[in-house]
């Protein structure tokens, strides 16, 4: 049994099932259903966690990731504030930080690949883009459309 | 006698006890998870606040620190929740079992009151008067409660009322025969109708009543006055298009009213707003309300009536204003007592004539004066007022005043059918009767000129009474709430002074007489001067409307939270709880002040320049004169405040005298309980005495009960111990006879032996022999003697029954002796019997000694505590089953049972029961058998005292 053992080379179409669904199976090359044993799936485990250090460390330094992380570090903030010296106003931040994340508009897989696709020019379909390929080209994208 | 009922036997203290300790565990156990979840939170929030976000680790920390983070504060919430619900039930358990002592101790009550009555009335203490008066008592409750569960018109109703006031009536009359009139003068509830409770409640203050439970009436009453005073005035508020704060003045003067008059603020209130509804404004009813009152009382009106009509004339008359509104009342209030005039009429007359006489220019005074001689003359107020107008209406259309037309008609011959010329038939009858008054018109409109003080005189005057003063303390007690929740001290100041133990009451409720408001303007300086160093400390005025903007961000949070907490903490009952009240006290204090510093903070971000200089204007208040050399209005301000300060003093002062008088009232009062106390007491000792000759006579009875017990008992053991002596004797010489005759037999058997013997060697030898003979006679006599002492026995028995008689006898029980010792000697024979065969009780275990010990080859199982009865004994039980033979013998101990054997309970019955024992011993034939030397059978017998002696020869029989 053959695994993705770097976002170099694990499809992005596989990245975003595991984000979906939870399900490590995703790592495995050709997988067509055979049973998985539990070594396996400890294997599967280290695996994942390994592939999100490499995201981490490839793309967490970015500005939006971090400021995404912060926003939420401080969000938790406030509700803990709000419990623990039952603030109201902390209550009030919280409740409208949460409410502006919620708004935030997010776009789906499928209008992000077409996004990538037309910026590429050509069709490249979910199973033949690598992880690293579809988060850089989202990260100069983004920069371009921050840019422009 | 039965046992005491304790409070212990009554009320289940603990009945709830348990689940509220679990209740109470289970909140510890709530605490510690809300500390833990806390400590949680509390290091989850150190740790976001430090967290950098750097490295994948902490993004992994991060991660795991918010998930824990949201399942804290989920668990939270639950807990504290939980919290909640758990002491609100701890609360309400608490409440129960509060009310179910409570239910018991009523019950116990009742109880105790039922007996005491009981008590009395077995006792002769409760005459049939008092009697009489308890039924109607009771008569009387059950008409209010059937009048509120069937109506006042049901038919059972009207039964028990007519009952009552027939039996009212009677007593009445009974009182009223010896010179009592307590059924009416002591009726205080009646003669107090208008205090109700406040009585009650100054009763109790003044200890005369001593009732603690009127206190909380008190303060339940208090909050109730303040209420409805509070409704009303926004009632006033609403019908005037102002706020509760713009309409201070007229709610101050309302309470200052209700405290000087016989009205109460709340009624004064009311007499605002009608006289608001009749388009006043509140100066206007600044003047108008106090001359209305003095006039309600003196015109008899009540006071919206007494405002429709003054408000009328006032509106009517272009020469009067609302500041004459006490003439108006003073002029109305003489006319009532110069004329035949009263409030009616005036109420009917003045709105149909005021208008026309305002318009000829006619004053209040001749106008009223010449309804009052209209009256006087006996014409209603509706057809004089009618008259009058329409005099008026003619006049003017003539050219000429009233006067000039009346003089006219006057000096006619035919004074009527001049009126009738000059007015019309309608109007002729009171023209010719006021042509006919000119000269006592004018002097009665004179006098109606000069009638200051008349209303407040008149009200004086019929204040005067036991009504009026009552009237007056419901009011200025109504007053002294009200002053002690507006923080006017004065009045409460006064009664403090005279009743100390309600120093207490006054001091929870002087906690709640400032809002948060009040607490804002108190502290107004200090937070001026703190936001004015906020501005001093800046830079420049952006820097200063930074700060000042920080400042009130800050202010607005911490006045959120306050408000929030308040909300949290208070309830309805605070006011029962010094600690609780103090404490929501002092966070309305802070929101107070909270909102007092929002709105400086505003004012000043406003402008800090502008607010910079009012306050420095402000500082300067304390300057005799203003900068421009006026005098300063601040200053003036603090010397009305004076003036105010020594008019409250003075009204306090008159209080305290109305006080005294009020006291001196109750402590007739308390004369007429001390009355009542006196005759509790002489009802009490009656009933010691009675108790006490109870207890004698009751001493005497025993004493003779004991004195014929003692007789009768050694009457009894005498008796027994002569039958025993008796039976002793015959039994002690049947016993001989029978030694002698068993010895008889003795010897013959031996003998019988020896010829048998002999016999034996004779037929041995082949010789003639009567051996069967011998044997045969050996075995009779055998027998025999087995009958003899089976004979002994029974005697016995019968001797050890009556020494048992007279054992017991001499104990002290002979009626009972009989039974007992027949019972010892049947279980002696039976234990006996037992003991030789058959098994007792095999016990509570297995380890009996007896076990196996049947006499036959029998094994059968026996259970613990079952017992096997032999087989003589069962015959001698007639074969009963052991189920019956159980039955039989619990009826006997249950005395179900009469024993066969009757007892011995009187002279004659020992005697008959001796002379059957004597009957049995004689006609028992006495037989006795000997062999003389010849071996010939000598046989006695003696049978109804002849003796038979029979030899018998060898082969033969001889008499």
């Amino acid at each position: 049994m053959k695994f993705y053992k770097s976002i170099d080379e694990l499809p992005i179409y596989y990245w975003n099932q595991i984000k979906e669904t939870g399900d490590l199976s995703n790592l495995i090359v050709n997988y067509n259903g055979e049973q998985v044993t539990k070594y396996q799936q400890h294997q599967l485990k280290q695996i994942y966690e390994d592939l999100n250090k490499q995201f981490f460390d490839k793309f967490g330094k970015q500005d939006s990731y971090q400021e995404q992380i912060q926003e939420l570090s401080q969000l938790y903030i406030w509700k803990i504030e709000g419990v623990l010296d039952n603030n109201p106003a902390a209550k009030i931040y919280a409740r409208a930080e949460e409410k502006k994340m919620q708004s935030r508009e997010t776009l789906n897989f499928d209008t992000t690949m077409a996004i990538i696709q037309r910026k590429l020019g050509f069709y490249v379909t979910a199973k033949q883009m690598t992880t690293t390929d579809y988060f850089t080209h989202i990260y100069l994208i983004s920069k371009e459309g921050s840019n422009g | 006698m039965a046992k005491k009922v304790t409070r212990k036997d009554v009320f289940e203290n603990d009945i709830f006890t348990q689940v509220i300790k679990d209740a109470k565990e289970f909140d510890k156990v709530l605490k510690g998870i809300v500390k833990t979840e806390k400590q949680s939170l509390a290091e989850t929030k150190k740790f976001l606040q430090s967290f950098s976000g750097n490295s994948f680790s902490d993004l992994q920390k991060f991660n795991k620190g918010i998930k824990e983070a949201d399942l804290s504060i989920k668990t939270l919430n639950k807990a504290e929740k939980e919290q909640i619900r758990i002491k609100q039930r701890i609360k309400q358990l608490q409440s129960d079992q509060g009310k179910q002592n409570e239910l018991l101790k009523l019950q116990l009550s009742e109880q105790r009151k039922a007996i005491k009555q009981t008590a009395k009335e077995r006792l002769g203490l409760v005459s049939v008067y008092q009697k009489e008066s308890a039924r109607l008592n009771d008569l009387r409750k059950k008409y209010k409660d059937i009048a509120l569960t069937q109506g006042e018109n049901s038919k059972q109703a009207k039964r028990l009322r007519g009952e009552v006031t027939k039996l009212d009536a009677k007593l009445k009359k009974v009182d009223a025969s010896v010179g009592q009139f307590q059924r009416n003068v002591g009726n205080y509830k009646s003669a107090f109708k208008g205090l109700g409770g406040v009585v009650r409640s100054t009763l109790s203050a003044f200890g005369f009543v001593g009732g603690i439970y009127v206190f909380a009436n008190a303060i339940r009453e208090a909050f109730t006055t303040i209420r409805n005073f509070q409704k009303e005035n926004a009632v006033l508020a609403g019908v005037l298009g102002k706020t509760r704060a713009e309409i201070k003045g007229l709610t101050s003067d309302a309470r200052r009213l209700g405290s000087i008059t016989a009205k109460t603020s709340s009624e004064v209130t009311q007499l605002q707003i009608a006289y608001a509804r009749l388009g006043f404004s509140q100066s206007e009813i600044l003047d108008l309300t106090e001359g209305t009152i003095n006039g309600s009382i003196a015109l008899n009106a009540e006071l919206d009536q007494t405002a429709n009509l003054v408000g009328a004339v006032i509106r009517t008359f272009d020469d009067l204003e609302t500041s004459d509104a006490t003439n108006v009342v003073d002029l109305l209030s003489a006319a009532t007592q110069k004329s035949a005039l009263n409030f009616t009429k005036l109420e009917t007359a003045l709105p149909i004539v005021a208008g026309a006489a305002n318009a000829a220019g006619i004053p209040l005074s001749s106008l009223t004066a010449l309804l009052g001689k209209l009256s006087d003359s006996g014409i209603d107020a509706s057809s004089s007022a009618t008259a009058l107008r329409n005099i008026f209406i003619e006049s003017a259309k003539q050219g000429l005043s009233y006067e000039e037309i009346l003089d006219k008609i006057s000096n006619s011959t035919d004074q009527l059918t001049a009126a009738n010329d000059e007015f019309g038939k309608r109007a002729a009858v009171s023209a010719s009767i006021l042509a006919k008054n000119i000269k006592e018109t004018k002097e009665l409109d004179l006098a109606l000129q000069d009638v200051a003080g008349t209303s407040q005189r008149l009200a004086d005057e019929q204040l005067d009474t036991l009504d009026g003063s009552i009237l007056k303390l419901s009011s200025a007690y109504e007053g002294f709430i009200l002053s002690v929740e507006s923080g006017e001290g004065p009045i409460s100041n006064a009664i403090n002074s005279a009743i100390k133990g309600v120093t207490t009451l006054l001091g929870y409720i002087t906690q709640l007489n400032k809002t948060s408001d009040e607490f804002g303007q108190q502290y107004e300086g200090s937070i001026s001067k703190e936001v004015t160093s906020i501005i001093g400390g800046a830079k420049n005025s952006e820097e200063a409307i930074k700060s000042l903007n920080d400042a009130l961000f800050e202010t607005q949070i911490k006045l959120i939270k306050t408000q929030e907490r308040l909300n949290q903490e208070s309830g309805f009952f605070d006011f029962l709880n010094p600690a609780k009240l103090t404490k929501n006290k002092a966070l309305e204090q802070s929101v107070g002040v909270f909102e007092k510093k929002i709105e400086i903070l505003k004012t000043a971000i406003s402008d800090p320049d502008a607010f910079l200089n009012n306050l420095e204007q402000a500082t300067t208040k304390n300057d005799p004169t203003t900068p421009t050399g006026e005098p300063n209005p601040n200053i003036q301000r603090t010397d009305v405040q004076i003036e105010n300060l020594k008019t409250r003093q003075e009204i306090a002062e008159k209080y305290r005298e109305e006080l005294n008088i009020t006291i001196d009232a109750l402590k007739q009062i308390g004369a007429i309980s001390d009355e009542a106390a006196k005759e509790e007491e002489k009802y009490q000792e009656k009933l010691k005495k009675a108790i006490e000759t109870n207890k004698a006579a009751e001493e005497e009875l025993i004493r003779k009960d004991k004195e014929r017990f003692e007789e009768n008992k050694k009457r009894q053991q005498e008796q027994i111990q002569g039958i025993k002596n008796i039976t002793t004797t015959t039994i002690d010489a049947l016993n001989r006879r029978s030694e002698a005759q068993k010895t008889a037999l003795d010897q013959e058997i031996a003998d019988r032996e020896q010829n048998i013997t002999r016999q034996q060697e004779l037929a041995a030898q082949g010789l003639d022999n009567s051996l069967a003979f011998e044997q045969q006679k050996k075995a009779q006599a055998e027998v025999e003697r087995e009958r003899l002492a089976e004979k002994q026995q029974r005697r016995e028995k019968i001797l050890a029954y009556f020494n048992l008689l007279a054992s017991y006898a001499e104990q002290g029980n002979p009626d009972g002796a009989a039974s007992k010792a027949l019972a010892q000697v049947a279980i002696a024979e039976t234990v006996a019997g037992f003991f030789a065969e058959g098994t007792e009780s095999v016990g509570d275990n297995n380890t009996t000694k007896w076990r196996n010990t049947g006499t036959d080859d029998y094994i059968v199982a026996v259970d613990k505590g079952e017992r096997i009865i032999a087989a003589d004994q069962n015959k001698l039980i007639g074969d009963l089953t052991n189920k019956e033979l159980s039955k039989l013998a619990y009826q006997y101990n249950q005395g179900l049972l009469q024993p066969k054997v009757q007892m011995i309970n009187s002279n004659g019955e020992v005697v008959s029961q001796l002379k059957q024992v004597n009957q049995s011993l004689s006609i028992t034939p006495s037989y006795q058998v000997n062999w003389d030397r010849q071996g010939n059978l000598i046989e006695t017998e003696i049978r109804k005292g002849i003796k038979r002696v029979k030899r018998t020869l060898k082969g033969r029989t001889r008499i």
